[in-house]
């Protein structure tokens, strides 16, 4: 679905990314873990076109990124930003509504059909009840929430994230997880940063590592997140355990030395 | 809804006909009802000769001002609410990118120079544009891959004070006596010198940009979400960003042609405008148009009817505009938080 090839990118003088070749295909549930300025936000930015790389190219549905127009790139993939504070107060249904600009030319205006589908997003995530309510007064979890049904609003069928569950309480971080597997499961495909290993474990089918800009290892999380890959990539030391699930998790080395 | 844009409409014309009555010399309802039967019905009246002269009062002073009031009051505040969504702040005004200044040092040189009403707004309305061009020209100079809003406030700043400061030299150099004093009174507003074959050549440019911003309406508050967003969203943000900066300085550029400085309205309608509505510029847009021509027909009574002499509009927008704004700040929780 998805396939960068060479990328190289760099800031003035400063080398971001160096040689990344990805690929992601559909329903994937891609983690891209690294340290932080590692390069994967740039890396989010590229495949979104909103940066332009130095030299190489990303691939959307085997066609060049380049020959995309905004409007069309916008309806194949959507942006989930971190949630933000608005200065100006929209409402949640005007937010999600707005998922559907792609689909308007300068003289039309939101339909019922546009108002319909908004509302469909919300319910698919929960939150309709939360459609008449000021988005600034909303929580962080919901906010990440409502940014999603925006998403989904625009019918893109890949979700790109930068650290979605960043400032998120613990039991949001793991209902907004579960609604990334939901979504994944009726065929969305998603890219995610993330600084918590054991998020790919939960919940990713692939894992990407990436420091100084290149990409050192990838593939399914249970070989990929290793011990040996975490002190690589973060510096510290971790045992990675198997709950009675069959679940990988990390455990940090000093939680076993204080018991 | 809907409901709200009818009661301004409403109250557009109500204050429309009201006004029309109000002034030095007295004009009663029934005296534009007969006005109106001569004109529409050629019905005869019992008194030509005071028909006549009412007539004239209405058709060559009152009527243009209040064209006039309206077409600057809808232009500033549609404006003024298009820069503060498009920069993504509350407290932008039509004049941020210079065109004020540019206007007004433009209007001062013709002053100064020529003696012709027509000279000082082609002026006005061309140094407003060249000093937006300005403003842009510096954010060029910068060419900032990052946060490229900030910069072309930064470049309207930086326009703004040397139009101000060439303002200044007009104005030090100018004639004491006799050109000093119209460039201050320019400065000031006033709808008093408009006639309604200019207000009718204005209206088509101004009409043009004023629906133009409407039509930018849904793109406006797409483009509050910043830069990165707006484009994931599929929006073409910098096509979008100069077709609001080109209309809205045309519309605020005629507007100080027709009647020189009129400031506040850009700033206080739209916040006064958010409590109402929300900050959907879908919305939002066009109730600050009816808004803002309300306001300024208004402030325009005053000016006329305050005092025996005139007192410049500009002046009264101020002191008006000033609390409102003060009452709007402490209250508006629904607009900005």
């Amino acid at each position: 679905m998805i396939k960068t090839e060479n990328i190289n990118f760099s800031y003035s003088n400063k080398e971001i990314l160096k040689n990344i070749n990805l690929e992601i295909k559909e329903g994937d549930i891609i983690s891209l873990l690294g340290p932080n300025g590692s390069g994967k936000s740039t890396l989010i930015k590229v495949i979104l076109g909103l940066l332009k790389p130095n030299s190489g190219e990303v691939f959307l549905d085997g066609k060049n990124l380049k020959t995309y127009k905004q409007k069309e790139l916008a309806k194949t993939i959507a942006y989930v930003p971190q949630s933000s504070y608005l200065p100006f107060s929209y409402t949640v249904l005007d937010i999600v509504i707005m998922g559907r600009i792609a689909y308007q030319t300068i003289f039309s205006k939101y339909t019922n059909n546009d108002k319909n589908i908004a509302e469909k997003c919300l319910e698919i995530l929960g939150i309709l009840d939360l459609k008449d309510k000021m988005y600034n007064e909303l929580s962080g979890g919901q906010k990440q929430l409502v940014l999603i049904a925006r998403a989904l609003a625009q019918e893109a069928k890949v979700f790109v994230m930068d650290e979605p569950v960043s400032g998120l309480d613990y039991g949001n971080q793991l209902r907004l997880l579960e609604t990334i597997r939901n979504l994944s499961n009726q065929g969305y495909t998603f890219l995610k940063s993330t600084h918590y290993p054991d998020h790919a474990f939960l919940v990713s089918n692939k894992v990407v590592l990436i420091k100084n800009g290149i990409i050192f290892d990838s593939g399914s999380p249970d070989s990929t997140v290793t011990e040996e890959n975490i002190q690589k990539l973060y510096g510290v030391c971790v045992n990675i355990d198997k709950t009675s699930y069959g679940h990988n998790i990390c455990i940090p080395k000093f939680a076993k030395e204080t018991k | 809804m809907k409901k709200l844009f009818i009661v301004l409409i409403v109250l557009l014309l109500a204050v429309f006909f009201i006004s029309l009555t109000l002034g030095n010399y007295d004009i009663t309802c029934k005296d534009m009802y007969s006005l109106f039967q001569f004109y529409f019905f050629d019905k005869n009246v019992d008194n030509p000769d005071s028909l006549m002269l009412i007539r004239s009062i209405i058709f060559d002073i009152r009527l243009p001002r209040l064209l006039a009031a309206i077409l600057i009051g809808a232009s500033y505040a549609i404006a003024g609410a298009s820069f503060q969504a498009m920069f993504i702040n509350p407290l932008v005004s039509p004049g941020i990118l210079g065109a004020l200044s540019g206007s007004a040092f433009g209007a001062a040189l013709a002053i100064s120079f020529f003696d012709s009403w027509i000279l000082t707004q082609l002026f006005a309305f061309a140094f407003g544009i060249v000093a937006v061009l300005f403003a842009i020209f510096i954010t060029y100079i910068y060419q900032s891959k990052s946060n490229s809003t900030l910069i072309l406030i930064l470049g309207g700043i930086i326009s703004g004070s040397f139009f101000s400061t060439l303002l200044s030299i007009v104005k030090y150099t100018a004639d004491p006596y006799d050109k000093l004093p119209s460039i201050v009174y320019w400065l000031m507003g006033s709808l008093a010198s408009v006639d309604l074959n200019d207000i009718f050549i204005y209206s088509i440019p101004i009409l043009i940009g004023i629906f133009s911003l409407l039509l930018m309406s849904k793109y406006l508050n797409i483009l509050s979400f910043g830069e990165e967003e707006a484009k994931s969203l599929g929006v073409n943000v910098k096509l979008i960003r100069i077709v609001v900066i080109m209309f809205a300085t045309l519309i605020s550029a005629l507007s100080v042609a027709i009647g020189g400085m009129i400031g506040w309205i850009g700033l206080i309608i739209p916040h006064f405008a958010r409590l109402l509505v929300g900050p959907n510029n879908i919305v939002l847009l066009p109730t600050v148009a009816l808004m803002g021509s309300i306001f300024l027909m208004v402030v325009d009574d005053f000016s006329r009817l305050l005092l025996e002499i005139e007192i410049p509009i500009g002046i009264l927008t101020s002191l008006i505009g000033i609390p409102i704004f003060i009452f709007v700040l402490k209250s508006s929780k629904k607009g900005l938080n």
